[in-house]
């Protein structure tokens, strides 16, 4: 959680209230309603258990739910040091050989781009039966918001150590050690406190590529069953445990870092692009080549049949050489329509509503800490535990996508926002005070400006996320866009389809990545020289 | 609990030692099993077979075929391997990870038709499973009284949809299709008024909740399209012969025995998964329903797996409906045939 240096003064008589009595408070009268709601107006719908019934159905079977929770947390947390360990390699590597940063994010985006559910199969297929894909799915899910994370930190190590060291004429390695290291801590831990619900649905997702238990087996079992207090057991349950999670690294991150406050990934600048159009051009191949390299290595080392295991050339011919390319091509690009359509409005009403929070939140702080308790609890539940909640909502149309991805993007962008803003310098807040500012002023001339860099970042990290959920939500609830497509490729065996989808999908995310970072630069340059490094 | 990662043979064969420490599962499969026979003195072959969902009494028969030793009597040491909504049974069998695996013709077909070397060698369920299933108050009771309804299914049976449409003269465009899959949720509360699915799933679930349903099977109304298929590799036939001969033959025992006592299938599920939180009323009406499935005259006549060529002619029209052009010989009847020499009953 994020610490709030600065408080905006507020007028109201809750600011006095501690925030503990606040929260509770709230949480109480959630609970009251939520029981109210289940009683009457939900009652016999098979969509809302009250609390007390949910209460009540863990202690019947506590046994079956501490199991399925303990396998899919042990899923996850391996997956989590798997993927957390390589992501920091590849970070370290990035650090201490700089020319190959650029290829390395590049795989390591792309493949957090690959759609989960197109690479879940294929994991099977070379792992076989076991935990082995789950743990791999799981860890793949926390690849690259560590990388980023964790690239971050090192390059955040102040330029006077660095400077200290050069000084003694030590060279990158003990720069590395003695400076980059212990200066990367806080970055380090506010990524992996994403990771954590990452690594959640990477293990969720693994279960239904066949296992003999786990909480989204259960989940799928409960909902073919009308055991709607069982559904919301599980959601309950992977809420509690990914806050506990959340909350124990950011508490294990202030235990080892004790002198920074603590740090999120999203209000992170991107790296400067060299200059010249040689070095962008440059820039832009060699890590397109290195993934065609990856693609090309992959599908050789594990020695894929050729019924399953499709080549870029093999793609292109489907999308553009052979005889049913056009109708491919119609398939495929109008599905990813409607999957960019509702994608995109998720993620605009994810983003717009977490800054207009985010600035209800500053101005009205009574408000901010009763709810923003809520808000990090929330952010950290796994998207498939709330994508049966959310279609018990909002039912199973395009409107669901939607929700889904506007959830997806809210919490993180709405957490990163806040911070910003209560990190706007006290200098400006007197100024416009001695003004005699209106609210309207502040948010005008102070919060929104230092807000824009974090929700830059969040919204180019909310890209591939974004399009997870999507795809996640769409074989799950709606049935449409390139999700459907990519489910009905596999579970009819169309190896060409499958592919053609998953390297489309994956060259539009990786693009649209591209684009919001470009746009983040620009703005930033623009903006604040200051901040962009 | 890792005890049901340990395929049953593996814990009767030698694991005595450490039986004490796997608790639950295993010790209730022990009891449940009855006699436990000693290991055999040859080595058993040990075997992937790959089911074709999350455990469940719809392999009640293969349970059984483990827990009461018909597989290890053949020498192998089977392990059931779970599917699920991201894995594909025909997938794993291509790639050589399983022996044999459990498909439905449509599916198998396609891989068959995209050039994999894949046959069917027993069909479980000739009657295929899919149903239209509706309220008894408000009742879809054939498929022209689909049109002008609202109808919940998962969106890759569409294809389905249409052939049963074409197949009786309805009107596709005339019905009002909602995305909806595993949950009868949408029935229920009358957000659609039918459900596309399995008969054995979402309406036993709506029975035993007390809500009376009405079920039109597809196979009824022409969809003849062979469910729950035994395909294999046409290099495992070749090559690896007995030890599918051996695998179909514990099988054939196994759904004997479920046969014999659907009620003791459900139990010994129940029982084999604790972590899966079945619920043992609602698997014995399923054990039931799915004899009712899986044995008909022709199984009666000629033993559990056995198809017609009849209803070959009759896949091969519907799946070419679908898109799916297969030939005769993807069906290759010869390991049963051999299997059968002595009667219907091994």
């Amino acid at each position: 959680m994020a610490a709030a240096p600065t408080r905006p003064a507020g007028g109201s008589r809750l600011d006095r209230v501690p925030p503990r009595v606040l929260s509770s408070a709230v949480g109480i009268a959630v609970l009251l309603l939520w029981e109210l709601l289940a009683r009457t107006v939900y009652a016999g719908s098979y969509r809302l258990s009250p609390p007390t019934a949910v209460v009540a159905e863990f202690f019947e079977f506590p046994g079956l739910y501490l199991r399925n929770l303990w396998h899919s947390t042990k899923t996850a947390a391996w997956g989590f040091l798997w993927g957390n360990l390589a992501a920091m390699a590849l970070a370290v590597a990035s650090t201490l050989v700089p020319c190959l940063r650029r290829s390395i994010g590049a795989v390591v985006l792309t493949v957090f781009c690959l759609p989960f559910i197109a690479i879940a199969p294929i994991l099977r297929l070379i792992t076989g039966p076991g935990n082995a894909t789950p743990i791999a799915l799981s860890a793949l899910a926390v690849v690259f918001t560590t990388y980023v994370a964790a690239l971050l930190g090192f390059d955040l190590a102040p330029g006077s150590a660095l400077d200290v060291v050069r000084s003694y004429g030590r060279g990158r390695l003990t720069a590395f050690r003695n400076v980059r290291v212990r200066a990367s801590v806080p970055a380090l831990f506010a990524g992996l406190q994403i990771a954590a619900p990452a690594a959640f649905l990477g293990a969720v997702v693994g279960e239904f590529t066949g296992a003999h238990r786990g909480l989204g087996i259960l989940t799928v079992r409960a909902l073919g069953a009308l055991q709607t207090d069982r559904i919301w057991v599980i959601a309950v349950m992977a809420t509690i445990v990914a806050t506990g999670g959340y909350l124990a690294i950011g508490a294990l991150g202030r235990y080892l870092c004790p002198w920074s406050p603590a740090l999120d990934v999203g209000a992170v600048p991107v790296p400067r692009t060299e200059p010249g159009l040689l070095n962008r051009l440059a820039g832009l191949l060699a890590p397109i080549a290195v993934v065609f390299v990856f693609w090309y290595a992959f599908l050789w080392v594990f020695g894929i049949e050729p019924f399953f295991a499709k080549t870029p050339v093999d793609v292109w011919a489907e999308l553009f050489s052979v005889s049913e390319a056009p109708e491919t091509r119609s398939i495929i690009f109008g599905a990813l329509g409607t999957t960019l359509w509702t994608t995109s409005l998720g993620y605009v009403v994810g983003l717009v509503g977490a800054l207009a929070s985010a600035l209800v939140f500053i101005l009205v702080p009574w408000l901010e800490r009763s709810l923003m308790p809520i808000a990090v609890a929330l952010r950290s539940i796994p998207i498939i535990v709330t994508t049966p909640v959310i279609i018990l909502f909002v039912g199973r149309g395009l409107l669901t996508t939607t929700a889904i991805v506007a959830v997806m993007s809210f919490f993180p962008t709405l957490v990163n926002c806040y911070t910003a803003m209560t990190r706007t310098p006290e200098g400006i807040l007197d100024v416009l005070k001695s003004y005699d500012a209106t609210s309207a002023a502040n948010v005008r001339n102070a919060y929104l400006p230092t807000s824009v860099p974090a929700l830059l970042a969040s919204a180019r990290i909310a890209v591939p996320t974004s399009l997870l959920g999507a795809t996640v939500a769409e074989w799950l609830a709606t049935g449409d866009g390139i999700g459907a497509v990519m489910v009905t490729a596999f579970t009819r065996n169309d190896f060409k389809i499958l592919w053609v989808s998953v390297a489309v999908l994956t060259i539009v995310a990786v693009i649209a990545y591209w684009l919001v970072a470009a746009f983040e630069l620009r703005t930033l340059e623009r903006m604040a020289p200051g901040i962009s490094r | 609990m890792t005890a049901n990662q340990f395929s049953r043979r593996t814990f009767l064969g030698g694991t005595a030692a450490g039986a004490g420490l796997l608790l639950g599962g295993s010790t209730l499969i022990t009891a449940c099993s009855g006699s436990t026979e000693p290991p055999p003195a040859a080595p058993l072959t040990p075997v992937n077979f790959h089911l074709s969902w999350f455990d469940s009494v719809q392999f009640g028969g293969s349970y059984l075929a483990d827990a009461n030793g018909h597989y290890a009597a053949q020498g192998l040491d089977v392990t059931l391997v779970p599917g699920g909504p991201g894995v594909s049974p025909d997938t794993s069998v291509i790639a050589g990870q399983s022996i044999m695996g459990i498909s439905a013709a449509n599916f198998a077909g396609q891989a068959k038709a995209d050039g994999a070397p894949i046959k069917i060698v027993g069909v479980a369920m000739q009657r295929n499973p899919f149903v239209i299933a509706s309220l008894t108050s408000n009742p879809i009771n054939e498929p022209r009284d689909l049109e002008g309804r609202r109808l919940g299914m998962a969106f890759n049976n569409q294809l389905d949809l249409e052939l049963l449409s074409s197949l009786n003269g309805v009107d596709v465009n005339a019905i009002e299709v909602i995305q909806a899959d595993y949950d009868p949720a949408p029935l229920v509360n009358g957000e659609v008024d039918s459900l596309l699915c399995w008969l054995v799933d979402l309406p036993v679930a709506m029975t035993v909740a007390g809500i009376d349903n009405t079920t039109m099977l597809f196979a009824d109304f022409g969809y003849a399209v062979h469910s729950q298929t035994y395909i294999v590799t046409e290099d495992t036939l070749a090559n690896r012969r007995d030890d599918v001969l051996a695998l179909l033959r514990g099988e054939i025992l196994g759904w004997q025995d479920h046969k014999a006592d659907p009620d003791t299938s459900a139990q010994v599920t129940v029982d084999r998964f604790p972590d899966a939180g079945m619920d043992l009323e609602t698997e014995t009406v399923k054990a039931h329903e799915f004899v009712k499935l899986m044995f008909s005259d022709v199984t009666d006549a000629s033993g559990f797996l056995w198809w017609t060529d009849q209803s070959v002619a009759d896949n091969i029209r519907v799946l070419k409906a679908l898109g799916v052009n297969v030939t005769e010989d993807f069906w290759d009847r010869s390991l049963l045939e051999e299997i059968y020499a002595g009667g219907p009953v091994l």
